[in-house]
């Protein structure tokens, strides 16, 4: 009897391995077949049967891309937009976070609406007037209209002001009978109490903005400001023969910084999303 | 009084005046910013509904309401709602059902070194921009040399159409979403599922209940505010959909993929429409606010049964 149940044991083991296998390689597969084209000949992307691996490794399929569109100046773009985001954000949310958490004034309860209702507008629904906003002020293909709005990140004020409200307020008295100034006491003794919580935001918000195609794409109509999403999305439009390995080629241009922080800090991440989506 | 107390208080008083400033101060950027690119914007957009003209005309006329009668009576219109309600089911449904399964399943005691693998990869998607899944899916369901309909044909199916005919583009839309999204939940509900209290599991294990027993009657009511939570996060993300439409399809065949972003873009910047554009906008404004409010709800009986 207990050996028979052990042998249906083993069989429901296997068959579990088998099964989660199976949604590893739903998941895996899409991106090793676009690696796998991406080093593929022209001939061996069209040939029947489909090529699983490419008889020589083509990273002349690479040098096509740089040909075909301006990689660099996107990256740079991309690039500026990103960093700029991630650091001035904080210039930005800290001090608001701080006051949420650590003042008392009548329009409190105001401003933490307003950020809440900030978390609550994506921004799918508020680019028409901001476009004839930067358009009145000749922003549109300028960098400011791709890093001001992403600023006051409310998630990021949110975040914070729940991390700020669980420190001591012994510790800011004590600080300012030393006569330290406000400003040194946020940025030098609770900025790095909240450490964890600036990574998680500067994480999300770095990913967020690199794949950011929506508002580049509302907020630029010139290659030299164009952001590196665009760029791979000019990029399929562009190849009128549909050469698929060079496509490929280019989009792991854009996915392979993504995928390296992924393998760099799964676990991070996977946290910072965890935080976001149940807050 | 003495005159020392009199000095405290006025210190005191002084204080805490510094503090209300600072308060303020503090918060004045984040402020500014929001107000520029969250409230404004949604007033300008309700003004600028009621006007007509291009994007650059100097001069908009106001015409009431006409711009939302438009809407009304464009078919158009109709079918971008129809399809965008099309796309909010089928995605966040089947996304629902399947991330709540797998997270059981992974969250089971089960070759655990594994579970933490295929939620690894699960997840990846998720953080891999939208526009580089969408042209990889492009080349999957590629009608003359993509992998979906080789492997099809090989299993003795009929290939599918995919995005070639307006009958099955909406749906091949949605298979990119739920293949994006789906770690992402699955991740959310496996973190509800870790805060049940093992105690609860213990009588069950006792009595020997039947597995599916246990899912149905302790398991699945411990996570239900979770999945209710995080099913309106995800009808929101829904209802924003864009990328995929822009790279994928735009729009087409025959308006058979065209979404409410999508149509307010195009209704702007291809058709010189931008008064139209913001009525449609506020209609998704109205979907927006109706949707948070059921999450406020929902949010509410989350924190009483915790």
């Amino acid at each position: 009897m207990q050996g028979k149940n052990k042998t249906l044991d083993t069989c429901i083991n296997v068959l579990d391995i088998l099964a989660k296998l199976f949604v590893i390689l739903i998941m895996a597969f899409p991106f090793f077949w676009m690696i796998s084209t991406a080093l593929q000949t022209l001939k061996e992307t069209i040939s029947v049967p489909l090529t699983l691996w490419p008889a020589e490794l083509q990273w002349v399929n690479f040098v096509e891309v740089f040909k075909k569109i301006d990689v660099l100046t996107y990256l740079r773009n991309s690039i500026i937009v990103c960093v700029s985001v991630v650091t001035l954000q904080f210039f930005v949310i800290v001090p608001c976070a701080y006051s949420l958490a650590k003042y008392d004034y009548k329009a409190k309860p105001l401003v933490f609406a307003m950020v809440l209702l900030g978390q609550m507008i994506p921004m799918q629904l508020t680019f028409l007037p901001v476009y004839f906003m930067f358009s009145k002020a000749g922003l549109i293909n300028n960098y400011l209209s791709m890093i001001l709005p992403f600023i006051s990140n409310p998630f990021g004020i949110f975040m914070l002001r729940q991390y700020f409200m669980q420190v001591p307020t012994e510790i800011i008295e004590a600080a300012k009978m030393d006569n330290a100034s406000e400003l040194k006491v946020m940025f030098k003794i609770m900025v790095p109490m909240v450490k964890s919580a600036l990574i998680t935001i500067g994480l999300l918000s770095f990913i967020s903005n690199w794949n950011n195609y929506f508002w580049a794409l509302i907020m630029t109509n010139t290659d030299s400001v164009r952001t590196l999403p665009i760029g791979i999305s000019l990029l399929k439009n562009a190849e009128t023969l549909q050469r698929w390995n060079v496509i490929m080629a280019g989009n792991l241009l854009l996915v392979l910084p993504m995928l390296l922080l992924y393998i760099v800090a799964s676990k991070k991440i996977r946290n910072a999303f965890v935080y976001s989506g149940i807050k | 009084m003495t005159k020392k107390t009199k000095a405290v208080k006025s210190d005191f008083a002084k204080a805490q005046r510094t503090e209300k400033i600072m308060g303020y101060m503090l918060a004045l950027p984040a402020v500014a910013l929001l107000l520029a690119f969250t409230v404004y914007p949604l007033f300008y957009m309700f003004y600028r509904s009621l006007y007509d003209g291009s994007i650059i005309t100097k001069n908009p006329k106001f015409v009431g309401m006409e711009n939302y009668l438009a809407l009304v009576e464009s078919k158009d219109f109709h079918q971008t709602l129809t399809n965008t309600a099309y796309y909010t089911l089928v995605t966040v449904g089947i996304t629902m059902v399947l991330a709540v399964l797998i997270a059981v399943w992974l969250n089971g005691k089960r070759n655990r070194k594994v579970n933490d693998i295929a939620q690894t990869f699960l997840f990846t998607p998720h953080i891999i921009s939208m526009v580089s899944v969408s042209t990889l899916f492009l080349w999957l369901m590629d009608s003359n040399n993509g992998l979906f309909n080789a492997v099809l044909t090989a299993l003795g199916f009929e290939p599918y159409s995919f995005l070639a005919s307006p009958d099955t583009a909406l749906f091949s839309v949605c298979i990119v979403s739920i293949w994006k999204g789906l770690g992402y939940y699955v991740l959310l509900i496996m973190a509800a599922l870790q805060n049940i209290p093992t105690n609860v599991y213990e009588a069950a294990e006792m009595d020997d209940t039947p597995k599916w027993r246990t899912f149905f009657k302790i398991t699945l009511p411990m996570i239900s505010p979770t999945i209710l939570f995080v099913s309106v996060v995800a009808v929101i993300s829904s209802f924003k959909v864009f990328d995929s439409i822009s790279v994928m399809t735009g729009g087409g065949p025959v308006n058979a993929t065209n979404t409410l972003v999508y149509y307010i873009y195009d209704y702007a910047y291809k058709y010189g429409k931008p008064g139209q554009a913001c009525a449609a906008g506020m209609v998704l404004l109205l979907c927006v606010v109706v949707v948070t409010y059921v999450q406020f709800l929902v949010g509410k009986k989350r924190v009483h049964y915790q």
